[in-house]
């Protein structure tokens, strides 16, 4: 059928030219080109909007893909190691929420009431990058990490997430939201994804690079306390901004918040970031209320303060801390 | 690049390819040989570029459907073959609101399973491609220099693995359309 050749001719036509707009250097004369053979049909614009809708596509199927490529697959896990490898500003805040943590280290049973402006959300979850960073992600935050050798690269599909990203001037850590980059070799920043390709960067600790798709050279520089919102939309408006009204410092040093969830709970919690694994070996005493802020990485001291309200006693054998009678 | 029509591209994507094929099929099993699907189709695709933008738009589904339908209209009336043939604008609400929900459930998964051999048809270097563009945000320079080949080299990849797709999409409404007509043969 003579039509359905056609199609596929112009079909084909256009793959080569969004594959060339999208991926290959068009200079003037190729410009003028892909007009001529755009105005040459009225078809042809159709046929160009759906090749360039399936590269689309293609590049979210990449995108959401695990990474299969090579020896490159190192997809986000939770490092049961432990032991990370904080750049030397990170550890210290680390330090501080510990020392704060153990100050306050009390453990409250039954219902209380706790400002929500003090407590994290309630999904948050912290998790270990395999290169020793650390990403602390709100409930809806969907992230893909992709380490290697030369690279470091976190996808941020939405929500939010802080990195306490470990020193390593070698391999530059790059934040990716929408459009949005947002690179550092160790520091401390969050990143929001704002509606389809845009983001919002917040700076704790450090510098952080910050720029748009295809804009490299025309990043920001980013000190701590500054942010900033970018968009493909607003890119001329993109201005680093003052300091925000609530620093979020404190979301990357590490505590884990819990507002009356069962000690089962909370333990499973801090089993998730800590090789030394709580276990909690009597039913009632696993359900015991707990409310409270903790450091996360002081999994001993959590189940020392919860044991003391419970009644309960600790035992310590190798890496694993049991909470019973 | 025009940001705006990019942004469309990304919508386009989204909310009017992946129902490239129920478009197609209904158009098959409402008009037959009277109508060709590719040419409605493709009619849809220019109608929708020539949109300064689609952010209006709220349910690309609905709206391909429409669209569809009144380019059958509209080249019906061209061909003044009206008699009967034509879909009055009650009869277009009531296909669109018969379509049973399993049908859209197998549908997503029809197109989850599309995505995966989408990846499939890409080859490894386009893929890397990709990814070193879109994640790490790598110029088409630096890109063809990470990979060892040159920006030419790096545009053909791309550009193949478009190619698969896009015939792959429409064989896939092919074996479909066939699949509708033995069915429709059987019934």
């Amino acid at each position: 059928m003579p039509t359905a050749e056609t199609t596929r001719d112009i079909a084909e036509q256009a793959a080569g030219w969004a594959a060339r707009a999208a991926y290959g250097e068009m200079d003037d004369d190729d410009r003028l080109a892909l007009e001529a053979w755009l105005s040459a049909d009225r078809r042809h614009r159709g046929a160009y909007l759906r090749a360039r809708a399936a590269l689309c596509a293609m590049e979210e199927a990449v995108l959401e893909a695990p990474r299969e490529t090579g020896a490159v697959n190192d997809n986000l896990s939770v490092d049961m190691a432990g032991r990370r490898r904080l750049g030397r500003g990170a550890r210290a805040l680390v330090a501080g929420a510990a020392l704060a943590a153990c100050a306050a280290g009390i453990v409250l049973i039954g219902p209380w009431h706790i400002p929500s402006s003090a407590i994290h959300q309630p999904d948050e979850r912290r998790v270990a990058l395999a290169d020793g960073s650390v990403a602390l992600l709100s409930a809806d935050a969907q992230v893909s990490a992709y380490i290697d050798s030369t690279t470091r690269t976190v996808v941020l599909r939405s929500g939010q997430a802080t990195f306490e990203v470990a020193r390593d001037p070698d391999r530059p850590f790059v934040v990716r939201t929408g459009d949005v980059y947002a690179q550092a070799t160790g520091t401390v920043y969050s990143v929001s994804k704002l509606g389809k390709a845009g983001g919002e960067v917040s700076v704790n600790e450090g510098t952080v690079l910050v720029w748009l798709q295809g804009e490299r050279n025309r990043a920001l520089s980013l000190r701590a306390g500054e942010s900033v919102t970018l968009s493909p939309e607003r890119a001329a408006l993109a201005q680093p901004l003052p300091e925000r009204s609530a620093p979020v410092a404190s979301r990357a040093t590490g505590e884990l918040s819990f507002d009356n969830i069962p000690l089962s709970a909370a333990a499973k919690r801090f089993n998730a970031v800590n090789d030394r694994q709580i276990v909690v070996e009597d039913p009632v005493i696993a359900a015991t209320p707990i409310v409270g802020l903790f450091s996360a990485d002081d999994p001993e001291s959590f189940a020392r303060a919860a044991a003391a309200v419970s009644g309960a006693r600790v035992t310590i054998r190798g890496d694993t801390i049991a909470i019973g009678m | 690049m025009d940001e705006v029509r990019d942004s469309n591209a990304v919508w386009v994507s989204r909310e009017i390819l992946p129902h490239e094929v129920s478009v197609r099929r209904w158009l098959v099993s409402r008009w037959g040989s009277r109508i060709d699907a590719d040419d409605v189709i493709q009619e849809c695709y220019c109608r929708i570029a020539m949109l300064a933008s689609a952010e209006h738009i709220e349910n690309g589904r609905a709206y391909f459907f429409r669209t569809a339908h009144s380019v059958v209209v509209d080249s019906a009336r061209r061909a003044k073959v009206a008699n009967g043939a034509v879909m009055t604008e009650t009869e277009w609400w009531d296909v669109v609101d018969r379509e049973p929900l399993p049908d859209r459930v197998a549908e997503d998964r029809q197109q989850l399973e599309r995505v995966a051999g989408l990846l499939g048809m890409l080859s490894w270097t386009c893929r890397r491609v990709i990814e070193l563009r879109r994640i790490n945000g790598l110029s088409q320079r630096e890109t063809a220099r990470q990979l060892g080949v040159s920006e030419h080299v790096v545009e053909n990849h791309v550009r193949r693995g478009l190619k698969r797709v896009l015939s792959a999409l429409a064989e896939q409404d092919a074996a479909t359309e066939a699949e509708e007509r033995t069915r429709n043969a059987d019934s």
